[in-house]
């Protein structure tokens, strides 16, 4: 690894290959503490670093001064020079050991209970809402980049870097999962903040479930799976401009969501149905989700004899 | 005297509008976690707003038994903040009215500034002027936003203080900023070809590139800052100014960038200072309303008037010489017609005594 100068950190282990570049778990070698390291490697042509870039990350940076409990913190940045058409851009995030994907698999039978359920959405959506009302969108929500700190404190990992990436991915053959993409995503159509509420229904069905809701194995095949639960949309609904055809799908009814994720609540299941709706401008936003029913009914809490 | 806050009974019709009583909105004004107070920030939350500027001496207080004290204090924070809102939406600084009060206390909480003792000693304040100068010059010829030269000298400053650079270089860390301010900001870039032509190819482009990454990698990457200007806009927007005060505000602010006396103070101060300088310097006679509206703009400012008080005088003493100094790139642009010819008032030259002694 190519380093900055009086770069403090001592790469340890890498932690994974990911879809958009090499991680490594590092020890900052001044306070011992470990971190991750992201590398993205960015084109530089005749103007230096890409205005995307700069942006990006300057605004990474300015999120960073409001340190929200719900995001995970970045520490440094750096640029090094690979060659004169590429710069590697090094991100130094905190390090948290467990995802929410190995938060779930350890999770003893039968699964979290519905308030630890209820309370990791809360942290969940406050760190979205924080994200979206800085118009920053996550565009990959995942259990992978949902860190659940030892004191289980949600924070939400690899946001913002979308184009970033976007740009590295073009450099490496990659799969993404299909799993907690939204519809418009699948359909090519335009997209904004809505999508990362889809990816969150998908999630919170994933905390009861403890396995993801929509499993698809390509574009169509997980539009498919989404239509069998939410029902083929109305013709008026299908966005206009894009490729595929409302055609290609069985006329199948919507079922109830309680077929799927037989243990949620009755206000869960509204709000879970407010997320996955079809229409991005129709489903909650993360602001509005924080005020539903659901986060205010105390049936299934314990709080219930001090109330 | 004309910047005087308005006697109590200014406000009372609006005490006794029971609707605009209800609007009230004692919400706390922090989202997710409570920030250790600054004394600055936290006065605008204080309910002594009525404190202007000229009170610094002469501390008013409020007679006793006021009826309905409390419910008035609690009213000013919302009427600032209505105000602020439609400033907010005016300039066009917001995308949605309904997050626009917590963007302007964001941007009052996360002014970043550079202390002066951190400037490196071989960089004299001549040289600094004569840098900043040189930027303002180009910025103009460049045709750049406002905003993206007082980001510039915002990222020179803090460059200066992370960075070893030598005296021959200083003129490229000068110019990266400004490219640097211009990729966050503009829409239209400027070749580096261009750039280096402007500096006579005294460096090559890849001397330019290589600075870029030094600066970004000693910024962090960190290239957000809360103009001064944008406070100034603000207030004088709340303050109901006219064109001729807050063109006269917005030199004052611009020479601000050539004082390196300047940099330890925060946006909102400066923009603060310029704004009450230009208002003493110009003397405009003012109706009830314009003095109700200016009292609230001041409100932002209560517990830093000496501070504001100090930087009226450095400004004062940089406009009574600008036009003498070698560095007038910011006087020969204010004395445009369509600035006004602010920087040509008279009023200028003999500012320092309208301020009396400096605390």
């Amino acid at each position: 690894m190519a380093h900055c100068t009086s770069f403090p950190y001592e790469p340890v282990a890498e932690i994974g290959g990911g879809a958009y570049g090499t991680v490594y778990k590092a020890r900052d070698t001044e306070s011992g503490k470990f971190v991750a390291l992201k590398n993205v490697r960015v084109q530089t042509d005749q103007n230096g670093l890409p205005v995307s870039t700069v942006r990006e990350v300057a605004l990474l940076k300015r999120l960073e001064q409001f340190d929200h409990p719900n995001v995970v913190r970045l520490m440094d940045v750096c640029a090094t020079p690979r060659s004169d058409q590429e710069t590697k851009v090094t991100l130094v995030f905190e390090h948290v050991d467990q995802d929410l994907k190995t938060y779930l698999e350890k999770a003893p039978a039968p699964g979290l209970s519905s308030d630890r359920i209820k309370d990791l959405m809360r942290q969940l959506l406050c760190g979205l809402a924080f994200l979206h009302s800085n118009q920053v969108m996550h565009r990959d929500l995942k259990p992978e980049n949902i860190l659940v700190t030892s004191q289980g404190q949600v924070k939400l990992a690899d946001f913002g870097l979308a184009k970033i990436y976007s740009c590295h991915m073009a450099l490496t053959p990659v799969v993404v999962t299909l799993w907690y993409r939204p519809p418009e995503v699948l359909l090519q159509s335009t997209y904004a903040t809505p999508v990362d509420i889809w990816s969150t229904g998908c999630i919170f069905a994933e905390m009861f479930r403890r396995k993801p809701l929509f499993c698809g194995e390509s574009e169509m095949d997980q539009l498919g799976k989404i239509f069998e639960v939410i029902g083929l949309p109305q013709e008026e609904e299908w966005p206009t401009g894009v490729t595929v055809s409302r055609k290609n799908f069985p006329a199948v009814k919507a079922r109830p969501i309680t077929d799927f994720v037989p243990e949620i609540n009755e206000q869960g299941a509204k709000l879970l149905m407010q997320m996955l709706t079809f229409d991005p401008l129709k489903r909650i936003s993360a602001l509005n989700a924080l005020e539903h029913l659901y986060f205010q009914d105390e049936e299934t809490s314990n709080q219930d004899e001090t109330l | 005297m004309a910047n005087t806050c308005g006697p109590i009974d200014r406000w009372q019709p609006m005490e006794a509008g029971d609707s605009r009583m209800n609007a009230v909105n004692m919400e706390p004004e922090c989202r997710w976690v409570s920030l250790p107070p600054q004394p600055h920030i936290c006065c605008l939350f204080l309910p002594n707003w009525f404190l202007t500027e000229d009170c610094v001496e002469t501390c008013v207080f409020y007679p006793h038994g006021l009826q309905g004290l409390s419910s008035l204090q609690a009213l000013v924070p919302s009427l600032l903040r209505r105000e602020v809102e439609k400033a907010l939406e005016k300039l066009d600084l917001i995308w949605d009215r309904h997050y626009a009060w917590d963007m302007f206390l964001d941007m009052m909480r996360t002014q970043n500034f550079v202390p002066i003792t951190d400037l490196p000693g071989h960089f004299t304040d001549a040289n600094r002027a004569i840098l900043v100068d040189w930027i303002i010059q180009v910025h103009d010829l460049l045709q750049f936003q406002e905003e993206t030269l007082y980001l510039a000298i915002h990222l020179l400053n803090r460059s200066l203080r992370h960075l070893k650079v030598q005296t021959a270089n200083l003129q490229l860390l000068g110019m990266v900023c400004l490219f640097l301010a211009a990729k966050k900001e503009e829409s239209l870039l400027p070749e580096v070809s261009a750039l280096c032509s402007l500096m006579d190819h005294a460096y090559t482009k890849h001397q330019l590139l290589r600075m870029e990454r030094k600066v970004l990698s000693s910024l962090k990457f960190d290239l957000s800052c809360c103009p001064a200007l944008h406070f100034l806009l603000i207030f004088s927007s709340v303050a109901h100014c006219s064109a001729m005060v807050v063109w006269m505000a917005r030199y004052l602010l611009e020479l601000s960038l050539l004082e390196d006396r300047c940099v330890a103070f925060l946006p909102v101060q400066l923009a603060g200072a310029a704004l009450c300088l230009a208002r003493r310097v110009l003397q405009e006679s003012l109706t009830p309303a314009g003095e109700a509206a200016w009292c609230l703009a001041s409100s932002i400012h209560v517990g830093s008037e000496p501070t504001l008080l100090r930087i009226m005088h450095i400004l004062a003493s940089a406009a009574a010489k600008a036009h003498a100094r070698e560095t007038c790139a910011t006087f020969l642009k204010f004395s445009s017609p369509e600035t006004m010819h602010v920087s040509r008032h008279p009023g200028l030259r003999t500012a320092v005594g309208l301020l009396g002694e400096c605390s």
